[in-house]
């Protein structure tokens, strides 16, 4: 038996907790923390730790320079750290709901439903950052019930994933046409936000994703423990007392809330689901209810680290976050390939 | 629970139930009851509608005409975890992730048991270690999926199968995949299992041992039910020519009945 | 239908649109026109120009690009046992673009010397795409990982692309168009060199033909029938990734002929033989024809880039055949 611990509350209530996941946790708690405290003081003006600790803690005062610097910063490692959180999540529950490792929701057509209701909402009607959240969850809504029900019928999961796979590249077709009407600027602009920037992230922005992170997070986190079944496939899943279908087609519809405020606040990023998941599965194995959580502080350490090193190391270039995490992603993804072929 | 076969009230009732796929007509108008205490055996040819028929039996698939009552509720109305509670099945597809470790696997059979705050009980665990040493797999407890043989994953399935502690027990093709020796254990298994008061339906592909460890069997072809009874009333020679297309000559081995081609017959 | 009957089809429908893409443009020109632009030409008259110097380079640099996107699927189709692939969906076309870029960007190769960047960048991308596809399935031989794999490398090489033009926008001005694909009015040139590589891998693969065949049927019972399948897989893989490589040189990554023509040609005739072979290369050139007439005229006097229109039908026609393909495998 694994070592754990159970909260227990007469006989309604027995919750065990496994203890290398919430090691694991711990420690990568740990990392976040610090990672945001270095993220906070890094950037094109450098600032000391003093002067970050001094601007967090509320009953210190920190002077204008920090305050100034801080109020560009805060919204950006802010939503990098929930944004991250939020893929990671999408991308996991994609993965259990499709029985496959590389789901993803910029591979399911997910992201490429938002950013086509972004772009016509912005091209089109102009909207404004909070509005084209909506937009992009329309857009992701819509894509998912598309794939779902096209692959409906063929409960198979390879079936899924090539179904959501051919709608996102229609998509990003349909989305190039209409990007590459402007000059080679405006177009090298949108192949940036089309890989994922964090650069024009507003307060208000950081708020929106807030706000949805709050209502969504949670809900994976309780959802978890439900999902477990799902890993056996629909027939053996209902065989012991699920119902895979339905749930199948809510985790499938709250991955797709989860990206939509990304991608219009940042656009999409790709592999990170992926990448989260995959290192969160190594850790804890294969316990919804432990990877979950991994799985969030993975993506969200992930994406911030990116997110900094995309901004400090390459100035006066500033490489996009997205970019970053599909080339370090996939490399290491590579990587880990090799490793494990030599191993075997 | 009553051992012995044919008692009480049956547990699991078909009435006409009729399921097509597509166009064709997959299940036709069956009607069938099954009691506690009873092992039963599902054979027939390839597509004469044995895994359809334990599906809909499931409630995995919904007929398009007809009944299916647990214990007299109709199945579709009953929540999927009530159903889980009294009638356990093991699918045909032994998928499972290969980082996922026995004891969890096996611990999925107590979902239907469990709620949103409780799980992982003294109950449950009793019910896990149980199944797993009926199926001699105790010492694969902490190994991972991946390692596995097929023959091993099969036995942690059957395993969380049994842990589900249901009444009723509906196996699709259990030995798939097994060494002559796991074949024989898991029958045997599916057989105590009956004798100890439940239900057991399994779908087979081999006759002899349908008719060495099954009370009942039930002959299907082409969606309908061509015989029913004991073994030695249904596996009769005028019967494996009129499903089967070959001829052959029967030959009884204490319970076993082998049915071998007539050529080869002498 | 029969091998024949299709060929012929497939021919009569080739010079059909030969003459169409001619005629059509911002100005429709009639045919005797056409006629006598070809064989009568008068330098001084505007619209033999047009005819001569716009469309009809045009037209070969299409028909060109069509052909060997075709045979390329179709020999990456037959030797991986895959519906699925092609040189876009495995990722050789971002690879080639990538590589091209950073060519220009780190080492500012220009012209011909392009195409050694592009060749690399393709051959790293079936890599990557093999690497990724393993990494899932052990082996990677389950169709939907090599896809899988394909889609990432697609992703990688297209982020890697998007970083360098982000490091200097201007430098990548002109290559635009070449960056979605598009055939521009001075692609043929490029092609006047690179035409004999397209011949010399299309006469190769009519000569291997045989042989992939045999590899169909699975490397085992293909190697007891007497082929070689490392051998030939391998000939094949360098055969399909320059063919497909000399048509992202000229026009760009033009992607879902590759996919399409295949399918098309199996629907039809089957995937067997030479005639299927012939089949497919015609009909590749017939699709890229058709795509270019409908981007030179769908928003006329606006032209739309090939590769975009491609990209669209070819996305909507990728998901039918998967659809077509997962409700065949679920009956």
């Amino acid at each position: 038996m694994r070592r754990h611990f159970t909260i227990r509350l007469g006989s309604a209530v027995h919750f065990p907790i496994d203890l290398r996941p919430a090691l694991v946790l711990a420690v990568l708690s740990i990392l976040l923390c610090i990672g945001m405290l270095y993220a906070l003081q890094l950037g094109s003006t450098a600032l000391s730790m003093n002067d970050v600790i001094r601007w967090l803690l509320p009953w210190q005062d920190a002077d204008a320079e920090t305050s100034a610097i801080m109020l560009l910063r805060w919204p950006r490692v802010t939503v990098a750290i929930l944004a991250g959180a939020m893929i990671a999540t999408s991308g996991y529950l994609l993965q259990v709901v499709s029985r496959n490792g590389l789901a993803d929701p910029g591979l399911l057509g997910i992201s490429q439903g938002g950013m086509a209701a972004v772009v016509i909402g912005a091209a089109l009607f102009g909207l404004s950052p909070a509005w084209l959240a909506f937009a992009s969850l329309a857009g992701g809504f819509a894509t998912a019930l598309f794939v779902m029900a096209l692959a409906w019928r063929l409960s198979s999961a390879t079936g899924l994933i090539l179904v959501g796979l051919a709608v996102g590249i229609a998509l990003s077709a349909a989305i190039e046409i209409i990007m590459v009407r402007g000059g080679i600027l405006q177009f090298a602009r949108w192949l940036a936000w089309s890989h994922g920037s964090l650069t024009s992230v507003s307060v208000g922005n950081a708020g929106m994703v807030a706000l949805w992170a709050a209502v969504l997070l949670p809900l994976s986190l309780i959802a978890s423990g439900q999902m477990m079944p799902l890993l056996l496939g629909h027939e053996q899943a209902a065989g012991i007392g699920a119902s895979p279908r339905r749930l199948s087609l809510l985790l499938t519809m709250m991955a797709a809330a989860l990206v939509a405020p990304i991608v219009a606040a940042v656009g999409p990023i790709s592999f990170l689901g992926l990448i989260a998941g995959h290192i969160a599965r190594t850790l804890v194995g294969e316990r919804p209810g432990a990877v979950m959580p991994v799985a969030m502080l993975c993506g969200a350490l992930i994406l911030l680290i990116a997110d900094t090193v995309g901004r400090t190391l390459f100035l006066p270039v500033i490489v996009p976050a997205g970019i970053l995490v599909s080339i370090a992603g996939v490399l290491a993804f590579l990587i880990a390939a090799r490793l494990s072929r030599s191993s075997r | 629970m009553k051992a012995g076969k044919n008692q009480g009230e049956p547990v699991l009732t078909l009435e006409d139930i009729t399921f097509s796929y597509g166009g064709s007509a997959v299940l036709d108008t069956i009607s069938l009851a099954f009691n506690p205490g009873e092992f039963t055996a599902v054979v027939g040819p390839n597509g004469c509608g044995k895994s359809t028929l334990l599906k809909v039996m499931a409630g995995l698939l919904v007929p398009a005409r007809g009944l299916a009552l647990l214990e007299g509720q109709p199945i579709p109305a009953l929540s999927r975890k009530k159903l889980a509670q009294r009638m356990a099945m093991l699918a045909q597809s032994n998928e499972a992730p290969a980082g996922m470790i026995v004891s969890d696997l096996v611990g999925m059979g107590r979902f239907a048991h469990e709620s949103w705050l409780s799980r992982g009980t003294r109950d449950d665990q009793a019910h896990i270690d149980a199944a797993m040493r009926t199926m001699a797999v105790t010492d694969l407890a902490d190994r991972r999926v991946g390692e596995l043989s097929g023959g091993q994953l099969q036995r942690c399935r059957m395993a969380m199968t049994l842990a589900q502690d249901a009444n009723i027990l509906l196996l699709d093709e259990p030995t798939n995949h097994l060494d002559l020796k796991h074949q024989y254990a898991l029958l045997e298994t599916a057989r105590m299992q009956a004798a100890a008061g439940r239900a057991v339906i399994a779908v087979l592909h081999d006759l002899t041992h349908a008719s060495l460890y099954a009370d009942r069997i039930i002959l299907m072809d082409g969606g309908k039910v061509v015989a029913d009874g004991s073994p030695a009333d249904v596996l009769t020679p005028e019967n494996i020519t009129a499903v089967y297309g070959i001829t052959t000559v029967a030959k009884a081995f204490g319970r076993a009945i082998v049915h071998l081609p007539e050529s080869a017959a002498e | 239908m029969k091998a024949g009957l299709g060929l012929v089809l497939v021919a009569m429908a080739f010079f059909l649109l030969c003459c169409l893409h001619l005629s059509a443009g911002a100005r429709f020109s009639a045919p005797s026109l056409v006629f006598d632009a070809l064989f009568d030409h008068d330098p001084r008259n505007y619209q033999h120009v047009v005819v001569i110097k716009q469309r009809l380079t045009r037209l070969v640099v299409a028909g060109y690009a069509g052909a060997v996107l075709a045979v390329s699927g179709l020999l990456l189709q037959k030797i991986l046992r895959n519906d699925l692939v092609s040189p876009s969906t495995l990722g050789i076309n971002s690879g080639a673009v990538a590589f091209v870029v950073f060519g220009i960007y780190l080492f500012g190769l220009t012209g011909a010397a392009l195409f050694w960047p592009a060749l690399l960048g393709g051959f790293a991308a079936v890599a990557v795409a093999f690497l990724a596809a393993g990494l899932v399935s052990k082996g990677g031989r389950d169709p939907l990982s090599l896809i899988l794999g394909g889609a990432m490398t697609a992703t990688l090489f297209s982020s890697a692309t998007t970083f360098a033009i982000s490091l200097d926008p201007d430098l990548f001005g002109n290559l635009m168009g070449w960056l979605v694909g598009d055939i521009g009015n001075f692609d043929y040139q490029p092609l006047a060199w690179l035409w004999p590589i397209g011949l010399a891998g299309i006469g190769f693969a009519f000569f291997l033909c045989r042989q992939i065949d045999l590899l169909t049927l699975g490397t085992e019972q293909a190697a007891t029938l007497g082929a070689d399948p490392r051998l030939v897989r391998a000939g094949t893989l360098a055969l399909a990734i320059p063919l497909a490589i000399s048509a992202v040189c000229v026009v760009g990554p033009i992607g879902f002929v590759g996919l399409v023509a295949p399918h098309i040609t199996r629907l039809l005739i089957g995937e067997t033989g030479r005639p299927a072979l012939a089949f497919c290369t015609l009909c590749g050139a017939v699709i890229v024809i058709a795509a270019d007439i409908a981007a030179r005229t769908l928003l006329a006097p606006q032209l739309l880039q090939v590769g975009t229109v491609m990209a669209l039908c070819g996305g909507i026609a990728f998901l039918v055949i998967v659809v077509a393909t997962l409700r065949r495998r679920a009956a």
